[in-house]
């Protein structure tokens, strides 16, 4: 057990176990004495996880970004996961936790018995109390016994035991859009494309079931703005509906799921859907170690899996394995081969507003099988993927040379090796794919916890230009896992108590043709951070973040230009302070430039002010920004407050100001959430463009949501 | 042509670490395996990355080291030796580097001492013989470097070197040999855990940050990683101390023109 004795020979750790039971009686006492956890109705997301979504709304592809992010992280605020019986999948999905420190909180509990409170965390070896603060509102420690193979009970009981709960989201922007106007029927019929079939109402209900950890069941439906509803090409209701039923921990299998799915195998080079961490300032974050099948509860139409999955363990070995089938929206070319429709792109918005968007909708079936037969030890899991699919038309990209080696054709198949391994400190993970007959994808890392003050991780991927990985989610800089090579660089240093340090350096380079690049291309980002937390409710962080990617010259007149480097550097400092134990302000300045020279620069300072209180049902967070950049190129994104399920992430770009008022109210089993925020230019009259343009300088948004736990 | 070409080559691919060649430090596999922030780093090839650390030697030692270039035409071997006396300890090294159409010399004499309890200091005077073939001749200059370390702490070492600061130039064309200086800091978090930090520059450049892991993962095996920037090279090593023998590896990538892998050897008597 090299491991253990590796933090057996730790003195300080020696010595803190020792006095383990002392500890954690004091640890008790203090538990007595101070306000204890917040009810849970007010747990809120940590700073760092907040951090995280302003990351991926950069990268996100989807304007609709309730993904898998938000059932794992609101699941569990929900229903806080026990750390007494918690497994390290589990532990994993709270996104917060290291390879390494989900190994060392492991042996601790197996060593040393079940926690007596989350307070007891800071005492296990890669855990400090900034990190025990940060779980709080996801864990509590609760019964240790195992409630495996627990019997479902009858239908009746069933249903009168379990967690039911139902949710209606609704609202709209508040100004009309173009696509809204209403146009004489001459013209209408002439442009039938011009102006959007449905009402401009966002309508989203959520039927959810859950008994323990052994079954989760649900309906989600959805409309989006623009989306008719009962009509036109929706008879039957809303434009997406998903379903699932998920059975977990029965006699028979491990998980069992049917309808709607998320599928995570290894380190994504095959198949990953859903939410990743991408880079961001929990820089150590970027391990992914949770390979499972999940419910998919998210409004994403095309990213998910729908048909059957099963996973099951014997001993040491566990076998998953899942079919999928259904139809996905496609770019339909005008040509048939061999009396096959041809297509030229999946789409991923799923927005069905106008005729020519309900032309792409759902016109290709997509069958999907996969497999993962995983041996796991304590120490050492290694699995070997496989994944095959097959579309019902022909994939024909656009003869351009960028996608000269992206997948054509109807089917495809990716294999796949992955590892991980603990070695004393270290942590080692990676997966090694194989698109057969065509290109491979390495992913290789090293984590480690070098001493309780400095962790560190080395992320080496190197993606042939010719791997396909169509359902791939791995780690990378470019949109997909293909063309692309590089070295990630992760350090977190606890300097003092309250101070930290943490930074990152990614380096790539791009082989082929890339996305606004017409010729081979390499690129470099990092980060600095100094996070300081001198007490509790009280912390400040200074960011500094830059980038350097090749693009082309965007010189229209004098035709393709060589490639240049398109700097980005950020500065930001944020502040959070409690004014009173109820209300707490932020504050946050950000400075952003852009292109060659600084072309284009701004900046945005925002004021919040959260009130929260656990002996009042009302709640609400206000926000006042103020921005000034020069153009889209300098935007800043900043998190916002909104209903629960939600995320707003809007891009603060021209000039003007922001502003939102987010308030909630439970009453007993019943919760009501009311939003509304408005953004103002100083120097335009008119805010987007096409359909969804606004004639004038403001855009407004109203929205409600009612949740009841029956 | 293909000699122009490789000529051009070696000058630029000489040129990554330090601009230009001439200012061939810092070597050993050790220095390279933490992405050359080593200004602090007290060991034998302080005789060549900062002669303030010869201050703190204590035995004789004699050691060889050899660089594969990105090309065979840029191999790079030095051998060097070290013997204290003098209240100090005095430096000698040879180095080599280029091929039959560009070749480099390098003889070196240092000398390194304690200035206080806490304070070190050393001083090197190189002497350089270029000779490329062709119409260019050959050319030598005679010029100086020297540094100082200082271990503020058991946890702290801050180390400053300055090479050429007469700013000696080159050849015909009286082209400047660099003027280079170096400033890092070594923080021992732990026992087994070193962490290693240092800027470079040169006047007209930009500055080169690099950092360093060193990280013992027995008594005798050290794992070591490091990152530089301008150009970007990420660096990883394996190291085996004894009390006599100093043995390191080191592998050093660059993105676009690949590998680089050294060998040190040090024993000391």
């Amino acid at each position: 057990m090299p491991f253990i004795l590796y933090l057996g020979g730790c003195p300080i750790y020696r010595w803190l176990m020792l006095s383990r039971n002392l500890i954690v009686t004091c640890l008790l006492l203090q538990v007595l004495c101070i306000p204890c956890l917040q009810a849970q109705t007010d747990r809120e997301l940590p700073r760092a996880l907040k951090d995280v979504i302003e990351q991926a709304s950069r990268q996100s592809q989807s304007p609709c970004f309730e993904g898998q992010i938000a059932q794992e992280l609101f699941h569990y605020l929900q229903y806080p996961l026990n750390l007494n019986q918690a497994t390290p999948e589990q532990l994993g999905r709270l996104h917060l936790l290291t390879p390494f420190q989900i190994n060392s909180f492991i042996a601790y509990r197996n060593q040393y018995g079940p926690l007596y409170s989350v307070y007891e965390l800071p005492l296990i070896y890669g855990f400090n109390e900034q990190l025990a603060r940060k779980l709080e509102p996801f864990v509590y420690t609760g019964s240790h016994r195992p409630q495996n193979n627990r019997q479902l009970p009858g239908p009746g009981q069933l249903l009168d035991q379990a967690r039911k709960q139902l949710m209606l989201r609704t609202g709209r922007i508040l100004e009309q859009q173009d696509g809204y106007r209403s146009r004489p029927d001459s013209v209408a019929e002439a442009h039938p494309n011009r102006c959007f079939l449905g009402s401009p109402m966002r309508v989203y209900t959520k039927l959810s079931l859950n008994y323990y950890d052994q079954l989760r069941a649900g309906v989600t439906l959805d409309k989006d703005p623009g989306e008719t509803l009962f009509g036109h090409d929706n008879a039957h209701g809303f434009d997406f509906h998903s379903f699932h039923l998920f059975l977990q921990n029965n006699r028979w299998f491990d998980k069992l799921a049917i309808g709607d799915f998320d599928v995570r195998y290894g380190q994504g080079l095959i198949t990953w859907s859903g939410f990743s961490l991408s880079k961001s300032s929990m820089v150590l974050n970027q391990v992914k170690n949770q390979a499972c099948l999940d419910p998919y509860t998210s409004s994403n139409e095309n990213k998910f899996f729908r048909g059957i999955g099963l996973e099951k363990s014997f001993s040491s070995w566990k076998l998953s394995c899942f079919y999928s089938g259904k139809k996905v929206d496609a770019n339909l070319a005008d040509t048939l081969i061999n009396g096959r429709k041809v297509f030229t792109s999946l789409l991923e918005s799923g927005y069905h507003r106008i005729p020519r968007e309900i032309e792409n909708e759902r016109v290709i079936r997509e069958r999907i099988m996969g497999g993962r037969l995983s041996y796991n030890r304590s120490r050492l899991k290694v699995g070997f993927n496989g994944l095959w699919y097959r579309f019902g038309g022909i994939y024909r990209r656009a003869p351009r040379p960028e996608n000269a080696f992206r997948f054509s054709g109807r089917s495809n198949s990716n294999i796949s090796l992955d590892y991980q391994a603990v070695m004393g400190p270290f942590y080692l993970f990676g997966e090694e794919a194989l698109t057969p007959g065509r290109g491979m994808a390495f992913l290789n890392g090293l984590s480690g916890q070098l001493t309780d003050r400095v962790a560190m991780l080395i992320l080496h991927r190197w993606y042939e230009r010719d791997y396909q990985g169509l359902y791939s989610g791995g780690f990378s800089e470019g949109p997909r896992v293909q063309n692309e090579r590089g070295i990630y660089w992760g350090l977190q240093l606890d300097l003092s108590a309250g101070l930290t340090f943490k930074g990152y350096l990614d380096t790539w380079c791009f082989p082929w043709l890339s996305y606004r690049c017409p010729a081979p291309s390499r690129g470099r980002g990092g980060l600095l951070e100094l996070h300081y937390t001198p007490r509790k409710n009280l912390q400040m962080y200074l960011r500094y973040q830059g980038e350097t990617r090749m693009v082309d010259g965007q010189d229209p007149l004098s035709g393709p230009a060589p490639v240049q480097p398109y700097p980005k550097t950020k500065l930001r400092y944020h502040l959070r302070y409690p004014i009173t134990p109820a209300i707490t302000g932020d504050n946050r300045i950000e400075w952003v430039s852009s292109g060659p020279g600084r072309k284009s620069s701004g900046w945005m300072i925002y004021q919040d002010l959260g009130y929260r209180s656990s002996n009042n049902p009302f709640g609400a967070d206000i926000r006042c920004a103020l921005f000034h950049t020069d153009d889209y190129h300098a935007r800043i994104y900043a998190y916002e407050d909104d209903l629960l399920y939600a995320f707003s992430i809007p891009a603060y770009y021209a000039k003007g100001y922001r502003t939102y008022l987010n308030m909630k109210y439970s009453w007993n089993e019943v919760d009501f959430w009311l939003k509304w925020a408005r953004t103002h230019y100083f120097n335009k009259q008119t805010i987007g463009s096409g359909l969804n343009q606004i004639r004038g300088p403001h855009k407004s948004s109203l929205y409600f949501q009612i949740r009841v736990n029956f | 042509m293909r000699c122009a070409g490789l000529f051009i080559l070696l000058v630029w691919a000489g040129g990554l670490p330090c601009s230009t060649r001439g200012a061939d430090y810092p070597v050993g596999a050790r220095s390279w395996a933490l992405a050359r922030a080593s200004v602090m780093l007290v060991d034998f090839w302080c005789i060549t990355h900062n002669q303030g650390g010869l201050g703190w030697l204590e035995r004789p030692v004699v050691g060889f080291t050899h660089q594969s270039g990105y090309i065979p035409e840029t191999d790079h071997q030095i051998l060097g030796v070290a013997l204290p006396c003098f209240a100090g300890c005095i430096g000698g090294s040879l180095s080599l580097y280029g091929y039959e159409h560009y070749q480099q010399y390098k003889a070196a004499i240092a000398y390194g001492r304690y200035l206080s309890p806490k304070l070190a200091g050393g001083i090197q005077i190189d002497y350089y013989h270029t000779r490329i073939s062709g119409v260019y001749g050959q050319d030598h200059r005679v010029t100086f470097e020297a540094g100082l370390l200082l271990r503020a702490n058991d946890q702290l070492v801050l180390g400053a070197h300055l090479f050429n600061p007469v700013s000696q130039t080159w050849g015909r064309y009286q082209e400047p040999l660099p003027v280079i200086i170096r400033l890092g800091a070594g923080i021992h978090f732990s026992r087994p855990l070193q962490l290693l930090v240092e800027v470079e520059k040169q006047p007209g450049q930009v500055a080169i940050p690099k950092m360093g892991f060193e990280y013992a993962f027995s008594r005798f095996f050290f794992l070591r990683t490091g990152v530089s920037l301008n150009p970007t090279l990420h660096c990883f090593g394996i190291g085996y101390h004894t009390r006599h023998l100093q043995a390191d590896m080191a592998y050093a990538f660059h993105p676009v023109l690949g590998g680089m892998p050294h060998l040190s050897m040090a024993y000391a008597f």
